[in-house]
């Protein structure tokens, strides 16, 4: 990634680079063509999964709307339990806080499970600035972070690598057995974050729900790293968006299903664990001390616009980047965000700024495979026509762009000089056909790897007018 | 029954044959078929790029023009979503709602209002040979559009149809991005040779002849012996 | 105050009312939706109406539970007496030599392994972390099992704490087969029921052991969590 450029240039950049290699992306493609077959085999299941998408849809509007007075619904109970509630407004309040937490426990290594909220804030490089040992759980985080990457994915993160590269990571890095055996992999890593998790001072983690009725947050996983994270280190800090809230408890019987059909096929996944505050006095475990800290961080922002704050109630499966031709094809470092893929392109613009981040939304060809998959059916390729819609109202497409719109909406309106501009097009045509395919034809960007017919001898028009 | 035709602005300055097959197949099913000769565009390529206010006034043009119709046949999913399924936004809050409405459910791609409205499901059309289907984005997702095109390919004498894997993803075309983004645009399209070629098909088939020109420009660029075909063509073969 | 301050924002933003445009795709389907209850009910009533089908009677959540567990890979054995079920643990500490066992103070857990000749654990009481760790097993009650999920459903109260059913690299949950719910919402009902609203402060729904597929998609079992779970259900 480059970093330095600006998000523009770094996707088309990236995009070149990796639109080029056509062994990680049919490598890519193979993967996610194992993760629908298994999906659609347990929607087959389902006595109806279009009723319950719209059930579950349901519930996260019903949330979403009355969002205040869940939110303070769900801080009073944790609270009434034992647990802090710390109210963040961005990144910095949300990092500030949690290194508090650190500082005041005279923490030495944190271990962490899953969550990209962290990644959000990036916590993980202030905790490692201030000299603690932060350790990612989850296998595939814990693999990125040996690379010093991003997530690839926001639910598979190292879906990208191929075995025989996290071998040579592994011996590298952990002076491990030369063995590209992911089983074999896989028991290396548990080895060394078994020690972690009982050595650990603080566990940090995410929230995929926060149940407003009775105070709880809920988390999905299948490794049981998050219930390690959550019943070991003596202090338990959640990091959750604002936007992960859920009315009632019974809830959750609709959200998790859904969650693990639409997330990795499963018909649910291994381990769905809802906490709710510190150890009490009648447990013989878990933490001393649960800190929930809720982060804002502009999802306000996108509260406040009637048409897109739709997009809040995404329960982060990643069902939509699984069929995204433009994430099958350009992978997911390339978006530079956070969260990648549809809905990463949706909310992005709204999280930091429509300005750097509206690429994104042109980057589509608005196929509405991410709308069509999407569990709670948020209405993804039409926001990111919104998204260019409130680009272009604000002149952010250039003067260029416009002076063009304008000229089409011109000839459009006027059927003398559509049909003029069509005759002066095949005039044009004939023309310029010394520079054509060269990097000067006006039409290059296409014909650089596409064929084009010439202007038809005869219009439609002059076919029907002949006719007469 | 009169049946007025709209013929895309790219179909008609590149691809009128298209528009003429459509005329044949009408006809031949006993349809008198009109052309309003002052239309131009429904307005999308502004309306895709985010230029709402510039869209409408293109679409202001296409009411006016097909404010007398009685079914308006279109050879293309995407451009009857946007009169179906979009213009209704465009219009959401302005005086002329209703009307625009009212319209809209006047406008039919082309199989769905020979299958649906029409009631056709042969056209006593003859090829040889091994087919398969591209569904259209828009039409496919906006519309709902999937077996109209496929009753009427199989009731085609000598036509086999095979499916595609990943036969519903996109071909990379998307209006704009094709030229904003040639080389996500054009992995796309390599995805979906590599599709088609598998299934041994001779012919592509589609009802959108948007995907037909980024399909069969790459098709024909990568010198695939699969000929890409609207299929108004494919129904026009006797 | 940040909260008031967060809360206000929120209030602020949802001053304005949500695009109907918008709202409406949720509603719009080529499916008919059932009339579903408000609150509570009508999610439970979903999760029954269109989530796959176990049938109503022991007998078909049964088969249902048996036919997940194979492909989740849960060792589910249903035996019909306590005594059998004492045999069937005394079985499996044979097969995998277990030497060390953690237990918690539950009756029917007890009563099944008091004859056991191992060393055993008991997290009911505080406990040392690096020795449950060291334990070949843990063996747990649970709150219910639950037909359309294979999930067995514990919280501190039935599984001796939090980390007995995930440290050990075995967990075996021993039930009774009158603790069979259909479904999730049922078997939060039965905890709502038991505890009111002194709630535990973990509660876990178990569905097969740990596993991942984070490299290369392949499934390995036992990523953090148990490498084996067995699920004996007494059926008398």
């Amino acid at each position: 990634m480059s970093q330095s450029t600006n998000p523009t240039t770094q996707f088309q950049t990236d995009a070149n680079r990796v639109t080029a290699d056509v062994d990680r992306r049919s490598f890519l493609r193979s993967s996610l063509r194992g993760y629908q077959k298994t999906r659609t085999a347990t929607q087959e299941r389902f006595l109806s999964y279009e009723s319950a998408r719209i059930a579950a849809g349901d519930a996260k509007w019903e949330a979403i709307e009355n969002l205040d007075v869940y939110l303070a619904q769900f801080a009073d109970k944790l609270e009434s339990r034992g647990a802090t509630v710390h109210w963040c407004s961005d990144s910095e309040e949300a990092r500030s806080a949690i290194l508090e937490i650190i500082k005041k426990h005279d923490a030495k290594s944190v271990i962490k499970s899953k969550c990209m909220t962290t990644e959000e804030i990036h916590l993980n490089e202030l905790l490692e600035k201030e000299g603690f040992e932060v350790v990612e759980s989850d296998l595939g985080e814990f693999i990125v972070q040996l690379r010093d990457e991003a997530p690839y994915h926001f639910v598979f993160p190292a879906m990208h690598l191929k075995k025989e590269e996290i071998n040579t990571l592994f011996q590298e890095k952990l002076k491990s057995i030369n063995t590209d055996d992911p089983e074999e992999l896989t028991m290396v890593a548990r080895e060394v974050l078994r020690q972690k998790y009982l050595s650990a001072d603080i566990g940090i983690s995410g929230a995929n729900f926060g149940v407003a009725e009775t105070g709880m947050i809920s988390i999905t996983e299948n490794e049981g790293n998050a219930r390690l994270t959550t019943a070991l280190p003596k202090v338990h800090i959640a990091l959750m968006g604002i936007e992960k809230i859920i009315p009632r408890l019974e809830d959750l019987a609709l959200m998790l299903p859904m969650l693990a059909t639409a997330g990795t096929g499963q018909h649910l996944t291994c381990y769905n664990s809802q906490l709710g505050g510190p150890r009490q006095d009648d447990e013989s475990d878990g933490p001393l001390e649960m800190h929930v800290v809720l982060l804002d961080n502009h999802r306000t922002r996108l509260l406040a616009d009637p048409e897109q704050r739709d997009a809040l109630r995404c329960i982060r499966c990643g069902a939509c980047l699984n069929v995204c031709p433009i994430f099958k094809n350009v992978g997911g470092h390339t978006y530079g965000t956070t969260y990648q893929g549809p809905i990463g392109s949706v909310i992005t613009p709204h999280l930091r700024g429509l300005k750097d981040w509206k690429h994104l939304s042109h980057s589509s060809s608005l196929c509405g495979a991410c709308s069509e998959t999407c569990p709670v059916k948020i209405d993804l390729h039409h926001h990111l026509l919104r998204n260019r819609r409130d680009a272009a109202g604000k002149g952010q497409g250039g003067l260029a762009e416009k002076v063009l719109m304008l000229g089409f909406t011109i000839v459009m309106r006027r059927p003398w000089l559509y049909r003029l501009t069509g005759r002066l097009g095949k005039i044009g045509h004939v023309l310029t056909k010394p520079i054509h395919g060269t990097r000067i034809d006006p039409f290059y960007a296409w014909k650089k790897t596409r064929d084009l017919d010439d202007p038809a001898k005869q219009s439609f028009k002059q076919y029907w007018k002949s006719r007469k | 029954m009169k049946i007025s035709l709209f013929i895309p602005c790219y179909v008609d300055q590149l691809s009128p044959h298209i528009g003429i097959a459509m005329v044949n197949v009408l006809e031949r099913l006993g349809h008198q078929v009109d052309y309003p000769e002052g239309q131009t565009c429904c307005g999308q390529p502004a309306f895709n790029s985010g230029y709402f206010p510039e869209a409408k006034k293109v679409a202001d043009h296409f009411l006016d023009t097909f404010a007398d119709a009685d079914l308006v046949a279109v050879p293309s999913g995407s451009c009857t979503a946007m009169i179906r399924k979009f213009y209704p936004e465009l219009y959401q809050d302005s005086p002329q709602s209703a009307e625009v409405s009212e319209l809209s459910g006047r406008v039919f791609e082309f199989t769905e209002l020979l299958v649906n409205q029409l009631g056709v499901t042969d056209v006593g059309a003859k090829l040889e040979g091994t087919a398969t289907y591209h569904d259209g984005c828009h039409g496919l997702r906006e519309l709902g559009i999937k077996d109209a095109p496929r009753r009427l390919l199989e009731n085609v004498e000598g036509l086999s149809l095979v499916e595609m894997d990943e036969g519903q993803s996109c071909c990379g075309f998307g209006g704009t991005f094709a030229i904003k983004f040639p080389q996500i645009s054009t992995a796309m399209t390599q995805v979906k040779l590599g599709s088609a070629t598998q299934t041994e098909a001779d012919y592509l088939i589609s009802g959108d002849p948007s995907c037909l020109m980024q399909i069969g420009g790459y098709f024909s660029r990568q010198k695939s012996p699969i000929q890409c075909l609207h299929i108004a063509e494919v129904l026009d073969q006797q | 105050m940040s909260r008031d301050a967060i809360l206000g924002r929120v209030r602020e933003a949802l001053s304005v009312e949500t695009d109907t445009h918008v709202r409406e795709v949720v509603k719009k389907s080529p499916h008919s939706l059932p009339v579903l209850a408000n609150g509570p009910d009508g999610r439970t009533q979903a999760v029954k109406e269109f989530l796959p089908s176990v049938g109503e009677s022991l007998e078909e959540h049964i088969a249902a539970f048996k036919v997940l567990s194979d492909k989740l890979q849960t060792e589910f054995i249903v035996v019909p007496s306590i005594d059998s079920a004492r045999q069937a643990i005394e079985q499996l500490r044979q097969k995998h030599e277990w030497e060390r066992v953690a237990v918690h103070n539950h009756d029917l857990v007890q009563t099944c392994v008091n004859q056991l000749s191992v060393e055993f654990l008991d997290t009911s009481v505080n406990y040392d972390a690096h020795a449950l760790e060291k334990c070949d097993v843990g063996i747990s009650g649970c709150d219910a099992l639950i037909a359309q999920t294979a999930s067995a459903l514990v919280t501190n109260h039935s599984a001796g704490g939090r980390a007995l059913s995930v440290l050990p690299p075995h967990h075996v949950v021993v039930a009774d087969a009158s603790q069979m719910v259909t479904t999730m919402a049922d078997g939060f009902a039965l905890i709502r029921e038991k505890h009111g609203d002194n709630w535990p402060s973990f509660i876990s729904f178990i569905t097969g052991p740990s596993r991942t597929a984070d490299i290369e998609r392949v499934l390995v079992l036992g990523a953090h969590g148990p490498k084996k779970l067995t699920i004996i259900m007494i059926s008398a």
